[in-house]
């Protein structure tokens, strides 16, 4: 008898737990249009860097997510697609795809710090956030929600920039402003990269099986170098009063297969200890 | 002391380090009460395994640069049993980790410890668990150390055997992910009842019959600015064991809610699976029948990631595990997002005297297994495709028709002649371009030399037009019983188109065994490829250098 009862406990625990525990989701399933950031305040800008390369197959379906992001956040996001690991080797064919090297120095040493590449591309980091755990390396679904986490909130500085290009020379001047909007701990370092957009080459495109080779691939904000080195400069450090300033010219001679109408600066602040973004931004040097 | 160091240095760990001491703490406790109380007190047992490579750069095969030059993988279990009281934990450190896991298991600390209390019709488990409901289609968290997997759940788990013959068990958790735990909280109930001990009436019947289902559940929170995701997905599935003599029956369905994930492309489509296998085993032969169709049932704890982590469940995959060399280079991994899979497995040993067995008799084992696409229509929608469930797609994502052949020639003297076909598509399994159709022959030969050495020899031969083309590997193995053995092979790819890559991955090792410790050590070079357990894989890269692994337990 006493078995009896607990087997109909159990039983209908078990009900009201089916009955409970699905979400069926009807049409629409897509969210409303996203509201934009608050212009009344700085806000924080979402780094986004996509560990790519032109032989990873899956790789267009991050550069997409991208795109995507960019239509919901607008400049909100900075994006950088670095190219790296062996998907980013050049080959050799007869018809000469995939004989680009788009690999940086730079990326590279990114790369080897966090070891993107070896979870698999396509991965990314989305304002290095998570540092030290294993919800680092983000695959690009993840980054929507992690964007997310960040869209809304105020921003601890306002970066700027200021970009001259000298056309002859082909010299930039690339000036960086910080102005901390909080008081804040810690060691904060300022990284410099240039990046080139509609970058046309082939593409290895999985979405089809066999993957197909995409000759007219349209490659997105590619990392073509740095202005500071891989790590950048430190632009405060300690106990920082709020309102302290920061600024500094850098230059960068642009090498002549880099179209310049299509170049970026693109700065960002991290934090030293748990290499978090706290801000970035960018700017076209034209 | 040495632990305590150790576990402290690392970030993230310091709840675990406190864990580590409770439980050491409960175990010395509870010594002392039973041993006061003049009660068995229990006993302590584990065990230990060390796997360290020493790595040199290799451009002829793409072996990376690894700046530490050596790594480690690291595990020990530790482990107490009493009449109703169990307790344990694993350390596990990676120094770091061996090239081919994930890098982001980097580190070192306890992740897996557990307190089970067991009386009566109850038992209960706090802390860390693996678990399997039915074949794993719905739920199955389980280590495989060799893949990199721990899908271990932390939480609670109660088993309830109210009458013999009914067991319920109840679990709720969150998945292991490296040395932290997944976002999603996964729920679930099973029950399995043996009617051949449930009735009386049953009891002495031929036929037995054992049916089960269960019901899972995970939460994640939807903080997606794009989709609208759901929060908790269910899946349920019913079982059925059907055993009459010589005839065996076993079946089970699975069934999934909309789960828009990475995996399936943020499609809200539902998912199943369905596995029958059916099997007539008499003395001297066998045959086992199985099929299986799964679509869309990839589930996970956490929508957005990839490869083998925070797997909820697990789909069996119906292909023959090989274990020569190479018959592993083509090894099939299991399609989450949709397969059609059958296969048939055949043996039948010719008893000695017979015409074909001759005086020690022969043993024949045939198998063969395919796994095409299912059919599908693109909706165009937010569902991604309808499928007719019992079409076959025109896909061939795999294919192994394998016949091995065991004769003895005399009480010393054996020999295994082995042939596999095998078409292999790895657009599909690993997601590069190419369809590969390889005949593999092996012969193995082994001979007991003397009552203490014995020698086993492998001439291994792969032919295919495509991928790297042929390969070749003979291999030699002397055992001197009770301790040691040597080997040497030669994996020569001696067909590659490319001059410069028709390498030879050559390899020697030696171990030793003594009680329960077993240490080798291996020195060579080894190709890139993929190690799968079943169908399940990771990527293993190129490597050159030694190895030393160590097991023993106590």
């Amino acid at each position: 008898m006493k078995n009896k009862i607990l087997i109909q406990i159990t039983l209908g625990l078990i009900g009201i737990f089916l009955y409970n525990a699905c979400d069926y989701i009807s049409p629409p399933y897509t969210q409303g249009t996203h509201s934009g950031p608050d212009t009344s305040i700085v806000m924080r800008k979402i780094l986004i860097e996509d560990y790519t390369g032109h032989t990873c197959p899956n790789c267009p379906r991050a550069a997409e997510m991208l795109d995507t992001l960019i239509s919901i956040y607008g400049s909100q996001i900075v994006p950088i697609a670095l190219h790296v690991s062996d998907y980013a080797r050049p080959e050799i064919h007869p018809d000469s795809s995939y004989n680009k090297d788009y690999r940086t120095v730079t990326g590279t040493d990114w790369d080897n710090e966090f070891q993107v590449s070896l979870v698999g591309l396509p991965h990314g980091l989305v304002s290095r956030l998570d540092h030290g755990t294993s919800s680092f390396i983000k695959s690009y679904s993840e980054w929507s929600t992690a964007s997310a986490s960040i869209a809304s909130l105020a921003a601890d500085v306002k970066l700027t920039i200021q970009n001259s290009y000298n056309t002859s020379t082909r010299v930039i001047t690339s000036t960086v402003n910080s102005e901390f909007v909080n008081s804040l701990t810690g060691t904060y370092m300022l990284t410099i990269v240039l990046t080139e957009d509609s970058i046309i080459d082939w593409q290895k495109d999985g979405i089809t099986s066999p993957p197909t080779n995409l000759q007219f691939f349209v490659h997105k904000h590619m990392l073509r170098g740095s202005l500071n080195g891989s790590w950048g400069d430190t632009v405060a450090t300690g106990d920082i009063a709020k309102g302290a300033l920061w600024t500094r010219p850098y230059t960068y001679t642009l090498p002549t297969n880099f179209n310049d109408t299509h170049c970026k600066i693109v700065a960002f602040i991290y934090n030293s200890a748990t290499y978090e973004v706290i801000q970035a931004e960018f700017k076209g040097i034209r | 002391m040495r632990i305590e160091l150790r576990v402290e240095k690392v970030s993230n760990h310091k709840n675990k380090t406190i864990s580590f001491f409770i439980l050491l703490s409960l175990i010395t406790l509870m010594n002392s009460v039973l041993a006061q109380d003049k009660v068995s007190p229990g006993a302590i047992h584990g065990n230990f395994q060390g796997d360290a490579q020493y790595y040199n750069p290799d451009s002829n095969i793409n072996a990376p640069l690894v700046p530490e030059k050596m790594l480690m993988n690291g595990y020990a279990n530790f482990n107490y049993e009493s009449e109703h009281f169990l307790a344990g934990l694993r350390y596990e450190s990676y120094l770091h980790v061996l090239q081919g896991f994930d890098p982001r298991y980097e580190g070192s600390g306890i992740m897996y410890r557990y307190l089970t209390y067991k009386k009566d019709q109850m038992e209960i488990t706090a802390g860390s668990f693996y678990e399997q409901f039915g074949s794993g289609m719905v739920l199955r968290a389980y280590e495989e150390r060799g893949l990199g997997i721990d899908n271990a759940l932390e939480g609670f788990r109660v088993k309830y055997t109210p009458i013999e013959g009914l067991t319920f068990k109840g679990v709720i958790g969150k998945q292991r992910s490296f040395f932290n735990y997944g976002p999603g909280i996964v729920r679930g109930f099973d029950g399995e009842l043996s009617l051949n001990d449930f009735l009386k009436s049953w009891s002495e019947k031929k036929t037995k019959i054992v049916v089960g289902g269960c019901f899972v559940s995970k939460y994640q929170k939807d903080a997606d600015p794009i989709y609208i995701l759901p929060e908790n997905v269910g899946s349920y599935s019913g079982r059925i064991n059907l055993q009459h003599g010589k005839i065996s029956f076993n079946s089970e369905y699975a069934y999934k809610i909309n789960d828009p994930s990475f995996t399936n492309h943020f499609i809200y489509k539902d998912g199943q699976c369905l596995l029958v296998s059916a099997t007539y085993t008499k003395p001297g032969i066998g045959l086992t029948i199985s099929g299986k169709r799964t679509d869309n049932m990839n589930y996970r704890s956490d929508r957005t990631v990839t490869g083998t982590l925070l797997n909820i469940n697990f789909l069996p995959a119906l292909t023959k595990q090989h274990t020569y060399q190479l018959a592993t280079f083509y090894p099939y991994a299991t399609q989450p997002n949709g397969e059609m899979a059958g296969s048939a497995e055949f043996f039948y040993n010719f008893k000695p005297g017979s015409t074909l067995g001759g005086k020690h008799g022969m043993n024949l084992a045939l198998n063969f297994s395919k796994i095409n696409s299912i059919d599908t229509v693109n909706t165009n929608n937010e569902k991604g495709y309808t499928s007719n469930f019992l079409k076959i797609g025109k896909t061939i994502y795999f294919e192994d028709l394998n016949v091995e052949l065991t004769k003895k020639f005399s009480k010393k003297y054996k020999m295994i002649f082995t042939y596999l076909n095998i078409i292999y598509n790895k657009n599909v399994i690993q997601g590069e371009e190419g369809i590969f159709h390889a005949n593999i022959g092996v012969i193995e030969t082994i001979w007991k030399m003397t009552d203490k050495v014995a020698m086993r020899t492998e001439l291994q031969h792969l032919y295919t037009k495509q991928d790297q083309g042929n390969w070749l590997e003979p291999l030699v193995e002397f055992s001197f019983s009770p301790h040691w053995f040597v080997s040497a092979y030669d994996l020569y790819n001696y067909g590659n188109e490319i001059k410069d890559k028709q390498i030879h991955y050559f390899g020697v090792s030696t171990g030793y065994t003594k009680n329960a410790v077993r240490m080798m050590l291996s020195y060579g070079k080894q190709r890139a490829g993929l190690f799968c357990v079943g169908g399940v894989c990771r990527t293993v890269p190129a490597s050159n250098g030694v190895s030393f692994s160590i097991t023993s337990s106590f």
